[in-house]
């Protein structure tokens, strides 16, 4: 995150953010992972890919934590 | 003659820290090329001569390179089982990771996994097994012959799964198999556990299976780890090899004169269960199984003869043609209609239904894996049934993509384009584009954000909404790792960001 800079351009604030943070949500949360390695092709097996569930696990119920003018 | 590799490892991304710590205890590592590659732009537009743009993803070829051991590749994006032959336009990559890593052989899969709809090629998603008719053997054989002809070390064929079950008309899995060998002239790559697979969901076992394949042809064996869904048992890659697949390992390789290399197969999501001791025990393991290779040959096939004439030779006109079989399951599983008796027929085989949902399981989790923050917000914001009705629709209106950076283009194009009314999704949805697009071509990028986006960002990485939502004009720049825009006027470092005042920008 040490190399994330913020400046004013004209009217606007512009934050410039290293595609090495970018590239992965969890870089923002110090975990290392690069989005590039998931984005080649898929691999090679005929299985069930969990990833889905595990991550749809992470669900919040959207009443609790929605916030005003969301929608 | 080939050299002889030793025990290894399929590479994935969540194999890094394994090899970083405990590279000794394995000999080889087996990289599937397509995963390491990038489609250029990340989209079909793309496009040369209709072929897609294939380039070297630089860092993961350049940190597998970096690890001291050799180096196979297994082909994943362009099997030679169907009738139409595998893109040339792999071949350049392919060469060049031959080249600069001494790779003496490599391995495809004996499937397929694309049709043509309409007047395009579709990839299906999914590697689905081939018409084991002699007019199967012969578009094998001719696919894997196109692909042997630009390459210059021999290919293997790996015997795929099936969870379909063997129609009258088609020869036995081994058969099938032996026929392709001899018709190409080419090795085998004998994946023990997809046999197996077979075996537990119904089709040829797993012993009948290696009496009806050569046994010199053997060069590499593949294990790995499965689990049950739904009263199937899948190629899940789901962690360490049974005890039935040891055994079998165990039983074969004693017969199997010339195996060169054994690998392990683990799929990413379930080695963050499993710690490098694990995987080093595992690999102790698998290198007792590889000790006992060869000491029980015998110089012919025991058994069963080779193939025999397949029985669609011998029976009615009924038999569909490759490109009939290749339509057929393509529709099936992409859940397409058809008004094909071979599709109907099909339909009433339950394997047909497991696999419509491992497709279905693979393109969510590629989607997912490829756009987390704008899946957190929808999925925070609408909830799991709402999400998935977005997905099920945009998988019923675009076929699936081998490479996951286009699924996902392919998925925030369909999200752009419905009217959904959720605060600043079009700047998440422009942004992740970006970082897709940047991820691949190392431009930078300006994005403009109505939202101040990194405490937006920041609290999605965190699994929550933000607080609240700091309006404004914003814009955000994805620096790419060349020569960025570098025009910034002033900047501070992040540890201010916190310190951020709304009226800043007012």
């Amino acid at each position: 995150m040490s190399d994330l800079k913020m400046a004013r351009y004209g009217n606007a604030v512009r934050v410039t953010l290293p595609i090495s943070v970018a590239n992965d949500i969890k870089q923002v949360q110090k975990v290392v992972a690069a989005l590039a390695t998931k984005l080649g092709h898929t691999g090679c097996f005929s299985g069930f890919d969990i990833f889905f569930q595990q991550e749809v696990e992470y669900h919040v119920n959207a009443e609790s934590l929605a916030i005003e003018g969301i929608r | 003659m080939l050299p002889e590799a030793g025990i290894g490892l399929t590479y994935n991304f969540g194999l890094q820290s394994f090899l970083e710590e405990c590279l000794d205890h394995i000999d080889v590592l087996e990289v599937e090329p397509q995963s390491i590659w990038f489609r250029k732009n990340g989209d079909a537009s793309n496009e040369v001569h209709g072929c897609p743009q294939l380039v070297m993803n630089e860092a993961e070829f350049e940190r597998i390179s970096r690890y001291q051991c050799r180096k196979l590749l297994h082909g994943i994006g362009y099997p030679v089982g169907g009738s139409i032959p595998p893109g040339d336009e792999q071949i350049p990559l392919l060469q060049k990771m031959i080249k600069d890593w001494d790779v003496p052989w490599m391995s495809e899969h004996l499937s397929f996994n694309k049709v043509i709809a309409g007047n395009r090629q579709v990839n299906t998603g999914f590697l689905l097994p081939p018409l084991q008719t002699p007019e199967g053997v012969r578009v094998a054989a001719g696919s894997i012959r196109h692909m042997s002809a630009n390459l210059p070390i021999p290919l293997l064929i790996e015997t795929g799964v099936n969870y379909l079950q063997r129609q009258r008309y088609e020869m036995e899995d081994g058969c099938f198999m032996a026929s392709v060998v001899e018709a190409a002239g080419c090795g085998i790559l004998l994946d023990l556990h997809n046999v197996l697979v077979n075996q537990k969901n119904g089709r040829q076992g797993v012993r009948e299976f290696i009496r009806q394949i050569p046994p010199e042809s053997v060069y590499e064996i593949h294990l790995a780890g499965g689990r049950e869904y739904q009263g199937y048992y899948l190629d899940a890659h789901a962690g360490l090899i049974s005890r039935e697949l040891e055994d079998i390992a165990r039983e074969a390789i004693r017969m199997l004169p010339n195996v060169k290399a054994v690998f392990f197969e683990i799929f990413p999501t379930y080695l963050e269960a499993m710690d490098n001791r694990a995987l080093c025990l595992e690999m102790d393991r698998i290198r007792r199984i590889w000790d006992q290779r060869g000491t029980r040959t015998i110089s012919k096939r025991h058994g069963a003869p080779p193939a025999q004439p397949a029985p669609a030779e011998r029976l009615d006109g009924s038999v569909p043609s490759a490109e009939e079989w290749e339509n057929a399951v393509a529709a099936l599983i992409l859940k397409k209609e058809s008004d094909s008796p071979l599709y109907e027929c099909l339909k009433a085989d339950r394997g047909a239904g497991i696999m419509q949902d491992l497709l279905y399981s693979f393109r969510a989790s590629m989607v997912v894996r490829s756009i987390p923050c704008c899946f957190r917000y929808l999925l925070i914001a609408f909830g799991k049934d709402h999400f998935e009705s977005l997905l099920k629709d945009f998988f019923s209106g675009y076929y699936p993509e081998g490479f996951a950076s286009v699924e996902a283009l392919n998925f925030l194009e369909y999200l752009a384009g419905r009217p959904i009314d959720l605060k600043a999704l079009p700047d998440l949805i422009r942004y992740e584009s970006a970082v897709i697009r940047t991820a691949i071509d190392n431009t930078s990028r300006v994005l403009q954000f109505s939202v101040e986006p990194l405490t937006f960002l920041r609290a999605l990485a965190e699994k929550r909404l933000p607080a609240a939502f700091i309006d404004g004009e914003f814009e955000l720049v994805i620096e790419g790792n060349t020569e960025g825009e570098g025009d910034t006027e002033t900047s501070r470092p992040v540890s201010e960001l916190d310190q951020y005042n709304p009226v800043f920008h007012n």
